[in-house]
């Protein structure tokens, strides 16, 4: 691997943890990209981009318990459903043609998108 | 629609996206925004629901040696300094304005996966199922 410079993943970082502080998602989005440029590819950059934000998410998680924002309790409801949904997304992977799955979200995230910029 | 199966769903769809690498952070943060819960408390829920469900793939990853730990190391140094920024101007901003952040982020996020939805039907076809591998599965 070509040796590359130390400072831009630093700052990459830098961004994912402000995205990640500020609202609680969005690291992944700059980290895959930033990961794929220092070399690591593919299923790798996804895989290392969770070895990334999982941290982050703990030390920011923990930043917003103590403020008094926001607490584990309130996220107890969506845990099965997303235990069972991460299942069912790990098996559906290999399997069907994702880019359904890609149109559908990207839909879904623009009608969203419209709705949270124009209320 | 009862709530608790609300919350059943909107867990699954986040927990299938983000297994399957599309940030599914943002399907549970829109849900709870929609639903009216504070913006800072969403967040927050979004931040502890990434936990346990990041910890289990992360866990499945490393046993299958996909994790580049020497690469995530200055990303995860960088990042720990960005997130104290980012919290404190998350306590400053009214709910509103991170909302509209959050608008943002998601529309480019929404770009870049049609993007590569294009780049996928014309690699895959337009099949439901991944034809390569034999097709057909139910």
């Amino acid at each position: 691997m070509k040796k590359r410079p130390f400072l831009l993943p630093v700052l990459g970082g830098l961004g994912a943890g402000f995205l990640n502080g500020l609202l609680g998602a969005g690291g992944g989005m700059l980290a895959v990209p930033l990961l794929e440029w220092s070399g690591v590819r593919g299923r790798r950059a996804h895989a290392t981009s969770l070895a990334v934000i999982l941290p982050l998410s703990l030390v920011s998680a923990a930043l917003y318990w103590w403020r008094g924002w926001s607490s584990p309790l309130l996220a107890l409801p969506y845990l099965p459903g997303g235990l069972a949904g991460a299942l069912a997304g790990a098996w559906l992977l290999p399997r069907a043609n994702t880019a359904w799955i890609k149109a559908a979200f990207s839909l879904l995230l623009l009608w969203a998108a419209f709705r949270l910029l124009t209320r | 629609m009862p709530g608790w199966m609300g919350a059943v769903l909107a867990g699954a769809a986040a927990g299938a996206l983000g297994a399957m690498g599309l940030g599914g952070g943002g399907v549970l943060l829109l849900w709870l925004a929609f639903s009216g819960m504070d913006q800072l408390a969403a967040q927050g829920v979004n931040l502890f629901f990434i936990l346990p469900v990041g910890a289990a793939g992360l866990w499945l990853h490393r046993k299958n040696g996909l994790v580049a730990w020497r690469a995530a190391l200055p990303m995860g140094v960088g990042g720990l300094a960005g997130l104290g920024a980012g919290v404190a101007l998350a306590g400053r901003l009214p709910g509103t304005a991170l909302s509209k952040l959050l608008g943002l982020l998601l529309a480019v996020v929404a770009v870049r996966e049609g993007w590569g939805a294009v780049t996928l039907f014309r690699r895959n076809g337009a099949g439901l199922w991944r034809s390569s591998s034999g097709g057909g599965a139910e």
